[in-house]
């Protein structure tokens, strides 16, 4: 009996040692964006935030949008679904985008517009064209598909990883590569600089604030600024809410013409 | 005229009362704090604009230019359970020194999913909505082709270069509205039946006095939208009935479908209209339409329409068939977009080409150019109305 407790505690002590061994081992740079893409696009099972973006051109001038944003995954790493609620400028206030994200198909997007009463499906297939007129993407915001970019890791400091992503499809984007940096403590990409086909680094997209929001690190502050041209976006989140049970009710054609409004307050 | 120029005195005084009682709700926060504005009872916004227009056609019955002044103001009290808008529009027309003030919108909308109340969201009140009161509605999935959304029109703001939010005439009515997972049933009740505002103003032979109900059941299926239609009520615009027009009682059905197909969007729309005229005789007619939509290149879009009438009279301007193509472009920052349409009937050989480009300038400021240029004999659709064809700019003030 006492050499089978004996046995059992060395099983046990070996397999406690073959996991610590396992992790230690380095992520492979495919490990790292998957999991990069999860604390980026996906935490909580839904989330709510207040959002405004300020969008300076390259002459100065400033334009400001304001929306309410609700985000609820279907799987971690796949589709999901996101309803915006346009605030301001009074141009566009009432305004209402809808949109089912896919990952191994096109995007379903709608559009309300609220002085026709009007639902409208968008046909917009290029995910890498200006949100809502700002330096954004709609790829920035919902998340561009890991699966469309070989991914090098270049290097790595005791906070930080630095990994080179060049498109499969070169044809399908504007950039011939990119440099992400991620930080290791949140998983959260800090820096991500485009290069374009004459090696100049012309769209850099920057964390401006992280704060641990609900227990998952969440940026409530970035930036997008074109160097080659001197335009910038500056993004903010406030009011962030993770794991709010919202029902997948909330995105339909119903709250396009009505606004959920108890998950904007 | 008395009561016309105290309704509208009346409406100055209320809308100058709103804007004195509240904050205006686009005021400046500060970027770097971003405080949380307090809460106010009546957010106001709206916008000032100023058309200037000029007719191609020389019409002796119609002045050549248009300089007009448009004042809109919208307020609305906003709670969880339900909305109260009022959304109001004075315009000046400095060429016959008239004033008009509509009231475009003065709503409640009920809706009960956003009361937070568990009993109130676990029973069949969260499925529920209405709204009463003037307001727009629309439905169907027509470019500018109307097939089931058999809510009146402004064809002549339509024509004239406004805003092409004035196509819609607003409605008085009940909507209520219930909802089942993915599926949905609208009900639109109208005591009295909107009627089309046309460029012209026909004499007719009676109004349509009688209430009017039109319906829609609607439900998504994978990446699909699919709607039913049917409705019971009026022709919105006077049809000839024996050299007589009048507004003909209509009873119809229809269905509508959008599908994603290769890079863009498919839809197809059909509708069974039955016609009654006050002398007994009926009609029917079948309209059918078939459109793809896709993004071209990036930041230009492309869509075609194909729309059939069927009637079952025949005489020379019906069995309509109509195509249409449009480009549409936003600039990649959104502070340029334009759109070039064009409408064509291979069988009426009437067309219609419409074209305008709108520059944002700021938040606040936007100017939009454009040209309505309509073609064909006179007793087609768009021949008929040629001697509106005309251009016109648009400078718009929001706040």
């Amino acid at each position: 009996m006492k050499y089978l407790s004996l046995m059992t505690l060395t099983t046990v002590f070996l397999m406690s040692m073959l996991a610590s061994a396992s992790q230690a081992t380095p992520m492979s740079v495919d490990d790292i964006i998957a999991k990069t893409n999860l604390s980026a696009f996906y935490q909580g099972n839904d989330a709510l935030a207040v959002a405004r973006m300020k969008i300076i051109d390259n002459q100065g001038r400033i334009q400001l949008r304001q929306f309410n944003i609700l985000r609820r995954d279907i799987n971690d790493g796949g589709d999901q679904q996101f309803l915006i609620a346009f605030s301001r400028p009074s141009d566009v206030k009432g305004m209402m985008f809808r949109v089912e994200k896919h990952t191994t198909t096109h995007d379903d997007r709608w559009l309300y517009l609220p002085a026709l009463d009007l639902v409208k499906r968008i046909s917009a297939s290029d995910k890498r064209t200006s949100f809502v007129g700002s330096n954004f993407y709609y790829e920035d915001i919902s998340g561009r598909n890991t699966t469309l970019d070989n991914f090098t890791l270049l290097s790595q400091t005791a906070n930080q990883y630095v990994i080179n992503a060049v498109p499969k499809d070169a044809s399908a984007v504007e950039f011939v590569s990119y440099q992400l940096t991620i930080d290791k403590l949140s998983m959260l990409p800090v820096k991500i600089s485009y290069t374009n086909n004459t090696g100049a680094i012309y769209r850099i997209i920057e964390a401006l604030n992280i704060k641990v929001i609900d227990g998952f690190h969440t940026v409530t502050s970035s930036k997008v600024s074109l160097p080659l041209t001197g335009a910038h976006t500056l993004m903010q989140f406030k009011g962030i809410k993770y794991n709010n049970n919202l029902p997948s009710s909330v995105f339909s054609e119903r709250s396009l013409r009505i606004p959920p409004k108890r998950w904007f307050k | 005229m008395p009561c016309m120029r105290l309704a509208t005195a009346a409406s100055l005084i209320i809308l100058l009362s709103i804007v004195l009682l509240s904050k205006n709700s686009y005021g400046d926060d500060d970027w770097d704090s971003w405080e949380t504005p307090q809460e106010r009872l009546i957010d106001v916004s709206g916008f000032s604009q100023i058309k200037l227009g000029k007719l191609l056609e020389n019409n002796a019955h119609e002045p050549i230019k248009t300089r007009q002044g448009l004042l809109r103001l919208a307020a609305n009290i906003d709670e969880n359970f339900y909305r109260i808008s009022f959304k109001n529009d004075l315009s000046y027309n400095a060429i016959s020194k008239q004033s008009h003030n509509k009231v475009r919108e003065m709503s409640v909308e009920l809706d009960f999913a956003n009361v937070q109340s568990r009993a109130i969201n676990q029973s069949f009140l969260a499925n529920l909505s209405l709204k009463v009161g003037r307001q727009s509605l629309s439905w169907g999935l027509g470019d500018y082709i109307f097939i089931n959304d058999l809510f009146a029109k402004n064809w002549q703001s339509f024509f004239n270069g406004d805003d092409v939010q004035y196509l819609k005439s607003p409605t008085d009515a009940l909507k209520l509205s219930y909802f089942m997972d993915s599926l949905g049933i609208d009900v639109v009740y109208q005591p009295k039946t909107s009627r089309d505002i046309l460029i012209t103003s026909p004499s007719v032979l009676g109004t349509p006095q009688r209430s009017s109900i039109n319906t829609r059941l609607h439900f998504s299926h994978q990446q699909s939208d699919y709607a039913f239609y049917a409705s019971d009520g009026w022709v919105n615009a006077p049809q000839r009935v024996s050299r007589q027009l009048e507004y003909l009682a209509q009873k119809t059905l229809g269905a509508s479908m959008i599908t994603p197909v290769l890079t863009g969007l498919f839809k197809a729309e059909l509708g069974q209209y039955w016609q009654t005229a006050a002398n007994g005789s009926s009609f029917n007619q079948q309209r059918l339409l078939l459109g793809y939509e896709w993004e071209l290149i990036t930041g230009i879009s492309a869509s075609t329409q194909l729309y059939i009438e069927h009637d079952s009279h025949s005489n020379a301007r019906n069995n309509r068939q109509l195509i249409t193509t449009q480009l549409s472009y936003t600039s990649d920052n959104a502070l340029w977009t334009s759109s070039v349409m064009a409408f064509y009937s291979p069988n009426h050989s009437d067309s219609y080409f419409r074209a305008s480009a709108t520059h944002r300038y700021s938040d606040s400021v936007s100017v939009t150019a454009g040209i309505n240029n309509l073609a064909g004999a006179d007793d087609t659709f768009f021949g008929s109305l040629s001697q509106t064809n005309n251009i016109y700019l648009r400078f718009t003030y929001f706040y």
